[in-house]
């Protein structure tokens, strides 16, 4: 039963993971913690489900629902985090929450807060190696994330506009003076970010087959938000591994010690782990403070 | 100008007697459940029960000559919500009675207000035992208990279907707990050891693989699944994926055609428990059925069969002399053997009914189909 506890352990984790790279991705530029990251990437994924619905082909559908997100996260930066960037940390973060129940409830309004069946086409085929069951589409997920995190990574340090996106991430009036279109590079990477999400999200859907208006809150703010304090927010490895290690915390938590008291748990090692390593496991490689 | 002024005097006093007059022409009550949220489908499928009810009334002359009205409040099964729809009701003084509300832990958090404003609280669905032994004079309910809804649960998997392994999961609420506490003592009443007790917290856990993953573990031969219709599809979807062998056995709660469409091909073979038949073919049950199936694309379920019962309960409590909160409340529990669609009502002095049948359904061929069992 361990390695079973394991796999489904890893198998969410990286799920988790998807949605924190995007997550952190905003975090590292401007210090943001995006709570309407969650809830932007649900509408994409709706948007998906409705264009399998309306009969489009798979990549029509997922590239249909990125896009989505792309846009609307470029939509809600320049109406709703460009006016208030130099005002401080908290007004953009309530901008950003104000923006999540906009999203949520017009989700609620056109598809209602019902659960779907969500059936886009990618069947899992579980595969059973003694006592465990895997599918293979955890197999996908896991390394995914995996390649998305190395992607980016090398991205980031080695095209121009990744060392764009570092130097604002540093200074955002030095890297303007420096001839850098800050404005143009802070609307890609939102955009980036929650087309990555949506992808997350329809990976995630895929997998537990079915979607409602809380996956965004649900995964996007809370388990991504959590997943970056443990990883180390700001940093992109400490996304994923701080996913993985969430999942995993709530597999065995699960498996071994209770499942009512689980979410108890799984907060209290939480507040215990931010006592002990308040940087999280891999401090920041894009926010840094000089 | 004295003469402008006392026009208009005369034409809002005119228009206020003819509001007022057509206010009191008119029952006014409140349907209080989940209208969104996981388990939506029962709150809409109460609204719409009570709805082919008044529609009747109202189209038969209404009672005593008065139409009815209701107005929604949404609680998203929430106790905490439904404290806050439960202020909005009891402060409109016009309200006469609440069906409502559909969970029972939203019922045992809202009952105190309703309390305090002396309103008539019926419940469609409520099935806590403790519920009606908390002591609230204004509360009944048409739907019999989990003691009885359990009981049978367990028979079901015990004698009917020869099960010895079970596992139980439940949700995390007062349903849940409920439900849980009476399939303990059902099954150490028949001697058989429960192999493991896992929970989980409806409308927003997604992942049920750590309890599968132990069932499966244990070697289970039958799951006693304790909550509502999405988790119900969730957990059966992934039992399946996972490999899990043991039978699906649900109680109330599941016999919603919506977790058939959730959960697809996983449902084949999954049991719940029911107090409305669907495929029901007596006469004034396949009327209820046809006129509900035509009106909403859907089959209807316990949620709006007993909620269409209690508007004609009411009806006749009212016709009797329950004109006013306390008087209803009285009329109500005067009411003797009331032919419902669900069953024959009758209060007992708590609010509870009894001798009402509990229906087995099993899911073939992607739907509920009726069971009679032979063996218990």
């Amino acid at each position: 039963m361990f390695l079973q506890y394991l796999i489904n352990g890893l198998s969410i984790g990286s799920v988790y993971a998807l949605i924190a790279i995007g997550y952190n991705m905003v975090y590292g530029i401007l210090e943001l913690l995006n709570f309407a990251h969650g809830d932007v990437y649900a509408v994409g994924c709706f948007i998906t489900l409705a264009l399998i619905v309306a009969k489009q082909h798979l990549v029509v559908a997922i590239l249909g629902g990125m896009a989505t997100g792309f846009v609307l996260n470029l939509a809600v930066e320049r109406f709703a985090y460009r006016p208030v960037r130099f005002s401080g940390r908290v007004t953009p973060t309530i901008s950003a929450v104000g923006i999540a129940y906009i999203m949520r409830n017009i989700i609620m309004r056109i598809w209602g807060p019902e659960t779907y069946p969500f059936d886009i086409g990618i069947k899992t085929t579980y595969i059973t190696v003694g006592h465990v069951v895997f599918g293979t589409l955890q197999i996908y997920i896991f390394f995914i994330a995996l390649a998305l995190m190395l992607a980016i990574t090398f991205l980031l340090k080695r095209t121009k506009t990744g060392q764009a996106v570092l130097a604002i991430s540093q200074s955002i009036p030095t890297a303007a003076l420096m001839g850098i279109p800050v404005n143009r590079i802070i609307a890609f990477v939102y955009g980036a970010g929650a087309a990555l999400g949506v992808a997350g999200g329809v990976l995630f859907c895929v997998y537990y087959e079915s979607i409602f208006v809380g996956i965004g809150f649900m995964l996007g703010t809370m388990k991504a938000w959590m997943a970056s304090i443990l990883g180390g927010i700001g940093s992109l490895r400490g996304a994923v591994i701080g996913a993985i290690v969430l999942g995993l915390v709530e597999s065995f938590v699960s498996g071994y010690v209770s499942t009512v008291y689980r979410d108890a748990f799984v907060w209290g090692f939480l507040i215990l782990f931010v006592l002990i390593r308040p940087k999280g496991l891999f401090p920041a490689q894009i926010a840094e403070k000089v | 100008m004295k003469k402008g002024i006392m026009l208009i005097v005369t034409a809002v006093l005119v228009l206020g007697s003819v509001v007022a007059a057509s206010a009191g022409e008119r029952i006014l009550f409140a349907i209080a459940g989940p209208m969104t949220g996981d388990s939506a489908a029962q709150g809409i499928q109460m609204r719409n029960g009570a709805t082919i009810a008044v529609d009747e009334i109202n189209a038969a002359g209404g009672v005593n000559g008065k139409k009815l009205e209701f107005i929604v409040g949404d609680d998203i099964a929430n106790p905490n919500q439904a404290t806050v729809v439960a202020q909005k009701f009891a402060s409109d003084n016009e309200i006469l009675f609440i069906l409502g509300h559909n969970n029972s832990g939203c019922s045992i958090s809202a009952l105190p207000i309703y309390e305090k404003a002396g309103l008539p609280v019926i419940s469609p669905t409520n099935t806590n035992p403790t519920i009606t032994s908390l002591g609230y004079k204004n509360y009944m309910r048409v739907i019999v208990d989990d003691d009885a809804i359990v009981g049978q649960q367990v028979l079901l998997a015990v004698k009917e279907l020869d099960f010895k392994k079970p596992v139980v999961i439940w949700e995390n609420t007062d349903y849940g707990k409920g439900m849980r506490e009476v399939a303990y003592k059902r099954l150490k009443e028949l001697n058989i050891p429960i192999l493991a007790d896992e929970s989980y917290v409806p409308g927003v856990d997604r992942d049920y693989s750590a309890q599968v993953t132990k069932f499966k573990g244990l070697g289970a031969d039958v799951a006693l699944f304790m909550g509502e219709y999405t988790a119900g599809a969730l957990f059966a979807k992934q039992a399946k994926n996972l490999g899990l062998t043991a039978q699906i056995v649900c109680g109330s709660g599941c016999s919603n055609p919506k977790l058939i469409e959730i959960a697809g091909p996983a449902a084949e073979g999954l049991w719940a428990l029911t107090t409305f038949d669907p495929n029901d073919e007596r006469p004034a049950q396949a009327a209820f059925i046809k006129k509900y199936t035509s009106r909403y694309k859907d089959a209807p379920g316990e949620w709006a069969a007993h909620s269409y019962d209690i508007i004609y309960l009411v009806k006749k409590a009212y016709e009797m002399g329950g004109t006013n909160r306390a008087s209803l409340i009285q009329k109500l529990h005067a009411v003797k053997a009331f032919p419902g669609i669900t069953g024959t009502i009758q209060f007992d002095e708590k609010g509870d009914v009894s001798g009402k049948k509990v229906m087995v359904l099993v899911v073939k061929g992607g739907k509920f189909n009726t069971y009679v069992p032979k063996k218990y």
